[in-house]
């Protein structure tokens, strides 16, 4: 059997083939016959080559280095010799699958590019037909699911049961009468309307809020976020807490709780300025464009912003604001330090450089880059790697090839500049990372002092200082440091830091240069350079030294330099034949030894560095420049709001965004192209990816230009629309095909709730918020929704804590459905104590229309059936055999109660803590404000509740509130309630 | 065909596929071996812990430490003589076997991570852990338990996160008060037919539909195994076994805001093994990625390391479970053979494993070699001896194909959807 043939029928199902292309295409039979030569001018080398593959695939792209390198157009003989370069390839992958070698990788499959062209695309067509007439074998013809078959057999949900996903999720409630009554004539119009009117409100907020978080992960509880004195009234008012605190005017716990509030509104600002950008209807790239960040009243303070707040004592309330008082440290600006407040510290002055903060949206908010630190080595690339991933849809990390060599990693010749391992990927993150120039380890704005940069001391100061104790030139020290030069000219810069000052008798340091050899790894010297030759370093205040002759007359043989540290740098050009490590050696003295500094290092000390930085730099030399895909960040004081422009302008934004939003709907991330095609589900796995793809580029296109003549980038439009698609809409499948099943693994609205979604349904639905302690002190999660979901239960139930635990538990366990089953029980109890006992019947939530005393079958039945409908989403009758069972359930628990001899309500046993505003309505003054150790929360007023309680009439003769509460508990736990 | 019959055909087919395998085949051995896995996430530095690495003449400093100690030896396992790593050793070093050359091949962390928890470098393949815990604790409560990490399941088992174990009591008797456990909301009774109506109700969505989708056959399949009834009964053992709340292990603090509860991740381990209900569980201490203060910080996160082990042993022993315990402490790579700037380590391809068990053969060994500078040499894999031509380097996948074969799993129905094709069989444990 050929090659090909085997590899097809290896790959039935999944892939597209020649004979279904064709037809597709139409193609006559005259065009069947044509070479591959001609296929490949007609098809091949304009729209796929030229178009896709040059961007990367040439000598001086990213992929120089794979197996396929092409040449653009402007060759003359281009044809020509790109078709020759598909010939080569073809014969190296003959034993890794050959031509499905090539497809796999146009569709994505372990490319470095990711999917250029998709399956079931005309492109993909031309490419598998030219391939196989390149390899000059006949291509087997067979049945196929492609991305437009893939959902010919699986039949989508109602437009009810949409509606109602959809309200859950955007909405935190189901959906009411009228809403459903709008959908009911079958209009996708309608559906689609519907949907978009369910995003508004405080649910919805909260949506946006734990969307945007379980990707940015910012809503996190550690750091400190504003320890950066440039920040003028924060640290000044801290200051003054700290100071009330030792006077006694006010608490430690006062102090920290003042603490948590403006760090409450510096942490969420990211979160919160997305939710403000698509409540308001505003182009979704003002999320990076954004010329402001969101702060709610403490830290529009600790900004020092003038901002305007509804109230100003609700933490929750976030504006647009500045942060107008940024002093850069520098000229003039005084830090008072009171002993007795040693971890406080008064901005006296704030100096001369003020600073318009240049706001870029997400991008740099302090909360975003505390998110991802920085270090010496890092270099802004964590932040540039998760920009990419969350405004671009990059992984870079996934865009080179897998395996690496060790020689390869363990290169300390600045490999991410020059080796081809590392190159691939740093050729792309590293300008970005340059982008971020301005903002410190912490994410601080032009930190270091003098207010010009945030490059780290170690790289200004050079990484190795070496003390220099020789006191003349007959005990010469010779001082070697290693370092790695590029072949060709590279300038190395000397630093010397001065050992002392002495201002009384105006005596310092001094040291002597001799000379500086450059010595190659066999001890060659390579280059070499007598200091008395080069012109004096020279500082604002004049010559750093002078040539001077050992002698005391007769020719200069050395450079005695006294000025010190960074004022002063000897820049020295070298040639070097390699690029290579070589050992830089200064033949040199001082001085002499003294200790008036009385540091650690009573001696002078040279540096030797080859990163070539200069006073003014705001990013590494040895980096690439800062920009983005190609192109240089024009100006470094706002490289990141430049950056922000020219991600939003990118077509990757618009797919990102669908990326971003997709597992918040679907609950799980968009299908990534599997790696092996060895893997059993690699076929499935292949359809799924090729699937969602197209679907997302489907969904960026729509959301680019505005769907249905809408606005363009309005992100509720494009919620809407991934509710709408048939990923969210799968409801079953009626074959059972194994590539689609596999396809089809993640397809459907159906998961487990997220543990706030389900608090939140809980809430709206029975009126009973579980663990409702909602107080001012409530930070980490909005207010309003706090319950034991989101708090005791969170990481138990599933949830994330954006720390150590920031995916979500896509599988229910045992401990999770115990979860499930307190909640049912804590919450049932107190419904049914309400809605009988203490609300009048137009007030009940789910019991409205039925008494105590309705223990007969029809009454009892037709409720059991609504409230199917409300809590399970199932349409049932009352003659039905789910509200049979429901109800044999009921009359088991009456008869049993009644049996036993009980004739009311045992209202003691119901939990009714768990809820402060059970009482809502219902009793006035019942809730008190409790406090502990600072911090404050709601709760009941128990001494006036319990009598209260104690007084009313529980009557229940027929025991149907004990059977209601067994029977909404089991519904609680039902699959169809836990589930989406 | 009824429903019925062709959800269950629909669920088996499921079942071949890799990425769903019903917990339903092969018996349950919870009286087996008990499986740890110990991940030092971040890259920790093995030329600090278990191949050491003096300092070489004309080369830049490696370790600190080297410049005034010497390596360690205690039985035929060298160690570095920082952090806790003397004591750590030497009370343990007869239940070792230290692998050492691990390419991990990348030096980034997410392909680290999964390269070095799942055997190959993409994504698709799950953990030992849940390949462990699905084989032998197919129908217990929580078999995998992952306090953090990497804990991909492809499927074939669920993982349980406990954060909050003072609440294993209102979850493992969730229909009594939670400040009064004698004061029931709902009667025994009553919850018996709640509990019969409720399980009723799942088998409901297979017969009302044609074909579930995947997903929904997946969820429903999972809900019925987590509300098992049985599995309550587990968790009310774990939540018994559970300390009083001052006796439970507390989170440890150290610099630069490190946090350590790998003493509680141990101790809430060895309950869950001593009460059945889980065999296997991912431990997860993070830091140790020091691009900064690499002395500084690796020794206090060495230090938790190797007391969190100590202390899992211990508490292990004291509980009945320590003859049964294998444990497996590794991480993403190693770090540079060299400081930088910041005195810190960057990242480096090469690392280790160690495996402990007690009372075998093959401990009080080490396997796998590097140079002097941290290079990894090339292996006979049959003899497992240092060769200068041919031979292989040690990769992730030889490790785990190798615990595998030892802990009876390969060639398992569960393993076979994930193999490791033209991979040598070391005989580690031989």
């Amino acid at each position: 059997m050929p090659r090909l043939q085997r590899l097809g029928i290896a790959l039935a199902g999944a892939l597209l083939v020649v004979a279904s292309i064709a037809t597709n295409m139409g193609t006559p039979r005259a065009e069947e016959e044509k070479s591959a030569e001609e296929i490949f001018q007609d098809r091949i080398s304009g729209p796929i080559v030229q178009t896709l593959c040059v961007k990367c695939h040439v000598h001086d792209g990213v992929s120089r280095y794979t197996r396929l390198v092409l040449v653009r157009a402007s060759n003359t003989n281009h044809e020509a010799l790109n078709l020759q370069s598909f010939k080569t390839l073809l014969e190296a992958v003959a034993d890794e699958g050959g031509i499905n070698y090539v497809l796999n990788k146009i569709q994505g499959v372990s490319h470095g590019g990711g999917p250029q062209v998709p399956a079931g695309s005309t492109n993909f067509a031309s490419m598998e037909w030219f391939l196989g007439q390149l390899a000059g074998e006949t291509v087997s013809v067979m049945a196929s699911l492609t991305p437009e078959t893939l959902f010919d057999t699986v039949r989508l949900a109602p437009d009810w049961k949409t509606l109602r996903r959809a309200a859950l999720i955007f909405a935190g409630r189901i959906p009411t009468d009228a809403e459903y009554a709008a959908v009911e004539g079958g209009d996708e119009a309608a559906l689609r309307a519907a949907i978009r009117g369910l995003m508004e409100g405080p649910e919805f907020h909260e949506f946006l809020i734990r969307g945007s978080n379980d990707r940015l992960l910012t809503a996190r509880g550690s750091g400190d976020l504003l320890n950066n004195p440039s920040l003028v009234d924060y640290t000044n008012e801290d200051y003054r807490h700290a100071l009330a605190v030792y006077e006694g005017s006010i608490t430690q716990q006062e102090h920290w709780r003042w603490e948590s509030l403006v760090d409450h509104g510096v942490r969420h600002a990211p979160l919160e300025l997305i939710a403000y950008v698509v409540e308001n209807d505003r182009p979704y790239t003002e999320i990076l464009t954004a010329d402001y960040v969101m702060a709610n009243p403490w830290a529009a303070k600790a900004y020092g912003a003038s901002t305007r707040f509804d109230d100003t004592t609700d933490h929750h309330e976030f504006r647009p604001s500045r942060i107008e008082k940024y002093y850069r440290q520098g000229e003039g600006f005084k830090v008072e330090q009171n002993p007795s407040l040693p971890t406080a510290i008064r901005i006296a002055d704030p100096g001369t450089l003020y600073t318009t903060y240049p706001h870029a949206g997400v991008l740099n908010t302090i909360s975003f880059l505390n998110r991802y630190p920085t270090t010496a080595t890092n270099r802004n690339r964590a932040r540039a790697r998760w920009t990419y991933y969350h405004f671009l849809g990059v992984d870079v990390e996934k865009s080179a090839s897998r395996t690496t060599d060790p020689v390869a990693l363990a290169d300390t010749n600045n490999p991410t500049m020059h080796n081809s391992n590392c190159t691939v990927c740093h050729t792309v993150l590293d300008p970005v990372a340059g982008a971020f120039q301005n903002y410190s380890e912490e994410g601080h704005y032009k930190f270091a002092w003098g207010g010009e940069d945030s490059l780290d001391e170690l790289y200004k100061r050079g990484a190795s200082h070496l003390a220099i104790e020789a006191e003349s030139w007959a005990q010469r020290d010779t001082l070697i440091w290693t370092v790695t030069l590029a072949a060709g000219v590279e300038t190395l810069r000397l630093l010397y830091t001065n050992h002392f000052w002495d201002e009384a008798a105006r005596e310092g340091g001094a040291v002597y240069l001799d000379r500086l050899d450059v010595v190659d790894a066999d001890g060659q010297v390579v280059a070499s350079q007598e200091f008395e030759n080069l012109p004096p370093p020279v500082s604002h205040w004049g010559n750093c030294g002078q040539a001077e002759s050992s002698s005391g007359g007769g020719s200069p043989d050395h450079f005695a330099l006294w000025g010190g540290y960074l004022d002063c740098p000897f820049y020295i050009d070298v040639e070097v034949p390699d690029t290579g490590a070589y050992d830089v050696e200064v033949v040199a003295w001082s001085n002499g030894r003294d200790e008036r500094y009385n540091s650690d290092v009573p001696f002078a000390e040279l540096a030797v560095e080859a990163n070539g930085y200069e006073p003014g730099d705001t990013w590494y030399r040895d980096m690439r420049i800062p920009g983005f895909d190609g192109t240089a960040a024009p100006d470094s004081d706002n490289s990141v709001q430049w950056l922000a422009d020219q991600i939003v302008a990118d077509d990757r934004f618009a797919e990102a965004t669908v990326k971003f939003w997709w597992p918040a709907i679907m609950g799980s991330e968009v299908a990534e192209f599997p790696e092996e095609s060895s893997d059993a589900d690699f076929e499935g796995r292949l359809l799924a990816a090729n699937a969602q793809d197209a679907e997302v580029v489907r969904l960026a296109d729509g959301f680019r230009r505005g769907f249905d003549g809408g606005a363009a980038y309005n992100l509720k439009d494009l919620l809407t629309e991934i509710v709408l698609s048939k990923w969210f809409r799968a409801d079953a499948v009626t074959d059972d095909d194994a590539v689609r099943r596999t396809a089809l693994h993640d397809a459907g609205a159906r998961r487990p709730l997220t543990p706030e979604e389900l608090g939140r349904k809980t809430a709206a639905l029975t009126g009973v918020q579980w663990g409702r302690r909602n107080g001012v002190d409530q930070l980490f999660y909005t207010g309003p929704w706090l319950n034991a979901f989101t708090d005791s239960y969170r990481v138990l139930y599933g949830g994330i804590d954006s720390e150590g635990v920031t995916k979500r538990a896509a599988d229910l366990t045992s401990v999770m459905a115990g979860v499930a089953k307190r909640h049912a029980v804590e919450v049932a109890c107190p419904v049914v104590l309400r809605d009988f006992f203490l609300v009048p019947d137009t007030q009940r939530r789910l019991f409205a229309g039925i008494s105590l005393t309705d223990s007969g079958g029809a009454a009892v039945k037709t409720k059991l059936a609504e409230l199917h409908d409300k809590l399970l989403g199932v349409r049932v009758k009352a003659d039905s055999a789910e509200v049979a069972a429901a109800y044999q359930l009921f009359v088991e628990v009456s008869t049993r109660s009644k049996g036993a001899g009980r004739t009311t309500f045992e209202w003691w046993r119901c939990s009714r803590g768990h809820d402060h505003l059970l009482l809502d309505g219902v009793l006035d003054n019942a809730v008190v404000q409790q406090e502990n150790a600072g911090w404050r929360w709601n709760d009941f007023d128990w001494d006036r509740v319990n009598p209260f309680f104690e007084g009313l009439d529980y009557a229940d003769p027929d025991q149907t509130a004990r059977a209601w509460v067994v029977v909404l508990t089991a519904m609680l736990m039902d699959y169809r309630y836990l589930y989406l | 065909m009824k429903r019925r019959t062709l959800l269950k055909g629909l669920l088996a087919a499921a079942a071949m596929a890799p990425g769903f395998r019903l917990p339903l085949v092969n018996a349950a051995d919870s009286s087996g071996k008990l499986f740890v896995f110990v991940q030092a996430d971040g890259g920790w530095d093995p030329t600090s812990f278990c191949d050491p690495k003096s300092n070489t003449r004309g080369e830049p400093v490696i370790n600190h430490w080297a410049q005034h100690d010497d390596v360690r030896q205690v039985g035929n396992i060298l160690y570095a003589p920082f952090a806790n790593n003397v004591s750590f050793f030497e009370k343990y070093y007869r239940r070792m076997l230290v692998i050492n050359g691990v390419d991990a091949q990348t030096n980034s962390h997410t392909v680290g991570i999964v390269h070095n928890w799942s055997g190959r470098n993409s994504e698709g393949y799950p953990t030992l852990s849940a390949l462990l815990a699905a084989h032998y604790a197919p129908n217990l409560p929580i078999p995998y338990l992952s306090f953090g990490g990497f804990s991909v399941t492809a499927g074939i088992t669920r993982f349980t996160r406990i954060d909050r174990p003072q609440l294993l009591r209102a979850i493992a008797d969730p229909s009594t008060h939670i400040w009064d456990p004698e004061l029931q909301i709902i009667g025994d009774e009553d919850w018996a037919s709640l509990e019969a109506y409720r399980a009723a109700a799942a088998e409901r969505p297979a017969a009302v539909s044609d074909l579930l989708l995947p997903a929904e056959a997946r969820h429903l399949e999972f809900y019925r195994s987590a509300f098992d009834p049985e599995g309550f009964e587990g968790l009310r053992r774990y939540s018994d076994a559970m300390p009083p709340e001052d006796q439970l292990e507390r989170e440890e603090l150290g610099p630069n805001n490190f946090r350590s509860s790998l003493r509680q991740q141990a101790q809430l381990t060895v309950l869950a093994f001593k009460t059945g209900v889980a065999v296997s569980a991912d431990l997860w201490l993070g830091g140790f990625d020091t691009h900064s203060n690499h002395d500084q910080d690796h020794e206090w996160l060495l230090g938790r390391l190797t007391a969190g082990v100590d202390y899992l042993w211990d508490y292990a022993e004291a509980h009945g479970v320590a003859d049964r315990m294998v444990v497996v402490m590794g991480s993403d790579f190693g770090r540079t053979n060299f400081y930088n700037g910041g005195n810190g380590k960057d990242h480096w391809p090469i690392g280790s494993y160690i495996v402990m068990e007690k009372n075998q053969s093959w401990t009080n060994q080490v396997v796998g070699e590097t140079d002097e500078l941290h290079f990894a040499y090339s292996i006979d894999w049959r003899t497992l001896r240092r060769v200068e031509t041919g031979g292989t380097i040690l990769y992730p996948k030889h490790i785990h194909k190798a615990l595998r074969s030892y802990l009876g799993i390969e060639g398992s129905s569960v393993t076979q959807p994930f193999p490791f094709h033209n991979t040598e069989d070391c005989p580690f444990f031989s």
